[in-house]
């Protein structure tokens, strides 16, 4: 379903359909999904990942894996499946203290036959830097919010990266002074399509171009 | 043991200590004053190995200390790692006391027949248990199930339980028959040790109800699960229920004004959390539901400002300082929150509204587990709060709920009771004051102290709306509309929208447009007019509806009113080419009779009101004539004599002071035109 434009929620069936506890809800700018999870850290853990440079492309929910081990269909559920630039798949599990056996074995197992590995993510490890996860977190509102916006801007942004690093600030005034929060929201954009690195130590994201030059 | 098994069982042992117990000085421990003498020194020594192994020290060292085997040491070491049966620490040193910790005994022989009359049962419950595991399956789903009483008595219970029993072929001459009590006690004892633990909320869900199991499943949490808010940018929502009896004045055909009694209405409340708790904004939704489009105002009233209510009592005033973060502090206007907490009520789950927050506003929406108003106590308590300080103690407050004794000693006359527009104004007031007033929930500071300094700081670091984006028809999820054209027919191209038609002059003259499908962007504010937009999403035309609705200020709510008032109204009045007034007037007229249609009436004429430009409304107020252009294109003055409100009248003839008169030159003509002769 094309979710570029509108997303059909569902109202109360579609409320109920994925769990009957919390629902996390928001909106994926850069593959124009909606991301849908049921609890707080599970949406932690996966704009952590969204923001990982190696991150090629993630799903947006729970995503149950299935694989043929032997004679029998099995199933396996992780928290959101990850796939990194360099092509191999990780099924990341996001648990509150220690991951339940079985369906960490479960996991395993299909991992085992499809070829990936698991990543299993406590919610100390998520929670270690806070900071960080609400200047992610903002980052991608901003992305959210200016969509379809200032995709002109990519080729002057490109241009003045490959004559070095910048920040948000020296690239604000070195392109103009053009808006500053339409800006983070192209930079965002960029590094998720993995042409450029952004450094989120600071809020002013020091911007770099990514191995290969950006192409 | 060889020493290669020792070496990897210790390194097994060491990994396996949990980081609170690394210390000999956290764990539980016994008194040595309470100990037998003869086991003081194996005690002590014991004692010192484990210390001894959690400082890393060689396990050969430890085994003279210890002065036993290296397995034996591990085997109590690991004992002692093992939870204590009562509560949840870890057994401790008291592991190194002789026969202090045993395993717990299971029976495993039948009864001697040769023990004495009333000995020899011990233990026999648990082994009737293990040896017909169907027995306790029974058990459980007879607790877990449908059949189940409510309230479950011990006598109920065991005589299901013997029951269950025969069901499984216990004899008469077994157990628990052969006793006198029928194993009443040791089955209580499983109830309240093994069934109640193991099934707690399902017990609480049959015992209390289901909304007692919801709240104690809340409160098995670690109060983590929620992510720690950033300042000023996490918000929640709630509605309550006004519990107050108000009214409102109409014009009445007899005299100049009736005053006629509202039923309640919900009130909307939109919150900050975190370390800087403030009210953010509000929304009297004057009908019995606050519906999705209340809930979109409310969140524009957050982004782009709070409106200020119609001052009705110039008295009651703000404190100094007070008012709605987006007002006072320019930083913070048009800045969008990035996670928003709401429930599950239905206007909350409205498409618009989902799409308002995840996409124009790019944030996070967290809606809560259905019946846990305990997940949101931040607004919870400050509607509490207010509920108590201002709602229950004004004038025919009907209290808490139908047993509220209030609910009796409150019965007013409607010429009594607090005027909705006092409501509105009071209530504002109080929210904007509470942003001044020192709250646990800004560290015992005024929440505007705190944001203040928050925002000097610079450590708000908002996103704001974008410009393009401010607008009132971007508050609404775009909407996919074909065009619609039928020539032979004469119908030129147009859209359907809530069954009317909507079209533009450049519309009407693109004929080959018909079928291609557009987005519609639509003000639920004001549906007079929708924005056409191509799948860029960049606005092609503005279509206005055609008709009568196209010239009148109306949202949905009016629609929803017409609809469902105008069969009434149709047999009591003529309505013709005037619907609309039909129905206000046919609600003026019930309004006295059914308070529902004083709501609706007092909605329709306070939305009228506000599509009334202010100069325009000061010079009538002031008695001053105002143009009106009727629909048949005579002008007229709007204010007659018989109009003019009635203190203005009172100066005229008392010779007082004249109510000072605003607009004095030119006074606006009003924007829409209304049907001559309907008052």
């Amino acid at each position: 379903m094309d979710h570029s434009i509108v997303t059909p929620w569902g109202g109360r069936t579609a409320r109920y359909a994925e769990s009957t506890g919390e629902l996390h809800r928001a909106h994926d700018p850069f593959a124009l999904m909606p991301i849908v999870f049921t609890h707080a850290i599970q949406y932690e853990a996966w704009v952590s990942a969204r923001f990982d440079p190696r991150t090629f492309s993630i799903s947006h929910k729970r995503t149950v894996i299935s694989a043929r081990v032997g004679e029998r269909d099995c199933k396996a559920t992780a928290t959101f499946v990850l796939t990194r630039r360099n092509k191999s798949v990780h099924y990341v599990l996001v648990v509150k203290h220690e991951p339940p056996s079985a369906p960490l074995a479960a996991l395993n197992r299909m991992a085992t036959e499809t070829g990936a590995s698991v990543i299993v993510r406590r919610r100390d490890e998520v929670r270690a830097d806070l900071d960080l996860f609400w200047r992610l977190e903002k980052l991608r509102q901003c992305a959210a919010m200016h969509l379809r916006m200032g995709a002109e801007l990519d080729r002057p942004i490109m241009e003045e990266l490959a004559l070095g690093g910048k920040g948000v600030t020296d690239l604000c005034s070195a392109l103009g002074g053009m808006d500053s929060q339409l800006l983070r929201a192209r930079l965002a954009n960029l590094h998720c399509a993995g042409r450029l690195v952004l450094d989120f130590s600071n809020s002013d994201l020091f911007a770099t171009l990514a191995p290969g030059g950006g192409q | 043991m060889s020493p290669a098994a020792a070496s990897s069982r210790y390194d097994e042992l060491r990994a396996a200590i949990p980081a609170s117990l690394l210390t000999l000085e956290t764990w539980p421990s016994v008194a040595e004053s309470t100990l037998d003498a003869d086991y003081l020194d194996r005690y002590k020594r014991l004692v010192k190995g484990a210390d001894m192994f959690l400082k890393r020290q060689p396990m050969s060292q430890i085994v003279d200390i210890v002065k036993m085997s290296a397995s034996q040491f591990l085997k109590l070491f690991q004992l002692a790692l093992k939870p204590w049966p009562d509560g949840t620490e870890v057994v401790g040193t008291r592991a190194f006391v002789k026969f202090l910790v045993q395993k717990k005994r299971k029976r495993v022989s039948p009864r001697d027949p040769n023990s004495a009359p009333r000995g020899g049962y011990s233990g026999m419950f648990p082994r009737l248990l293990k040896g017909k595991p169907a027995v306790e399956s029974d058990l459980i789903d007879f607790l877990n199930g449908k059949a189940r009483p409510n309230s479950v008595k011990p006598k109920i219970l065991h005589q299901k339980f013997l029951e269950i029993c025969k069901t499984h072929d216990v004899a008469e001459e077994e157990y628990p028959f052969t006793t006198k009590s029928k194993g009443f006690r040791p089955l209580m004892k499983w109830f309240e040790q093994v069934y109640v633990p193991s099934y707690l909320l399902a017990h609480i869900g049959r015992e209390h109800g289901k909304g007692a199991a919801v709240a104690a499943a809340y409160e098995t949490g670690d109060g983590q699960s929620r992510t720690p808010p950033t300042p000023f940018l996490v918000w929640v929502i709630d509605e309550f229920t006004c519990d107050l009896e108000t009214s409102v004045e109409i014009p009445s055909p007899r005299w100049d004004v009736e005053v006629v009694k509202l039923s309640r209405f919900p009130v909307l409340r939109c919150r900050s959390i975190g370390s800087v708790a403030c009210n953010i904004a509000w929304h009297m939704c004057i009908r019995e539901q606050a519906s999705g489009a209340d809930v979109i105002q409310l969140f524009r009233n957050a982004v782009l400002g709070q409106p200020e209510p119609p001052v009705v009592d110039p008295n009651m005033k703000m404190a100094p300082g007070a008012g709605f973060p987006t007002t006072i502090f320019a930083e913070l206007r048009f800045a969008v929150p990035v996670n928003v907490y709401i429930d599950n009520a239905l206007a909350h789950l409205l498409n618009d509204l989902q799409e308002l927050l995840t996409r124009l506003y790019g944030g996070r929406v967290i809606l809560g587990k259905p019946g846990t108003p305990k997940g949101r106590p931040d607004i919870e308590s400050a509607i509490g709060h207010t509920v108590r300080a201002l709602i229950h103690q004004l004038v025919g407050t009907s209290g808490t709920g139908p047993l509220d004794p209030t609910r009796k000693t409150a019965e007013r006359p409607a010429e009594a009771l607090v005027r909705i527009g006092h409501i509105e104004q009071v209530i504002h007031v109080q929210l904007a004051n509470e942003n001044v007033s020192e709250s646990a929930g800004a560290g015992y500071l005024d929440s505007f102290t705190r944001l203040r300094h928050l925002v000097e700081r610079k450590a708000i670091e908002p996103n704001y709306l974008p410009e393009l984006k401010r607008k009132p028809h971007h508050f609404c999820a775009p909407k996919r509309k074909r065009i619609l054209c039928d020539l032979r027919k004469g119908r030129l191209p147009h859209i359907d929208f809530l069954h009317r038609r909507y079209s533009s002059d450049w519309l009407k003259k693109q004929p080959f447009l018909r079928d291609r499908e557009y987005w519609v962007l639509v003000d639920y504010h004001d549906l007079r007019t929708l924005v056409l937009c191509d799948d860029n999403m960049a606005a092609v035309a503005i279509l206005t509806c055609e008709g009568e609705w196209g010239r009148v200020p109306h949202d949905l709510r009016i629609l929803k009113i017409y609809g469902r008032r105008k069969a009434d109204a149709r047999f009591k009045t003529l309505p013709r080419d005037v619907p609309l007034f039909a129905v206000l007037a046919f609600l003026a007229q019930e309004a006295p009779k059914e308070s529902s249609a004083a709501l609706d009436y007092a909605y329709i004429m306070r939305y009228l009101k506000r599509h009334v430009p202010a100069a325009e409304l000061a010079a009538i107020q002031a008695g001053q004539a105002a143009h009106i252009q009727w629909n048949d294109g005579v002008e007229d003055l709007a204010v007659n004599d018989a109009q003019v409100p009635v203190s203005a009248t009172v100066n005229k003839v008392t010779g007082g002071v004249a109510l000072p008169i605003i607009a004095t030159t030119s006074v606006p003509k009003r924007r829409f035109n209304v049907p001559r002769n309907v008052q």
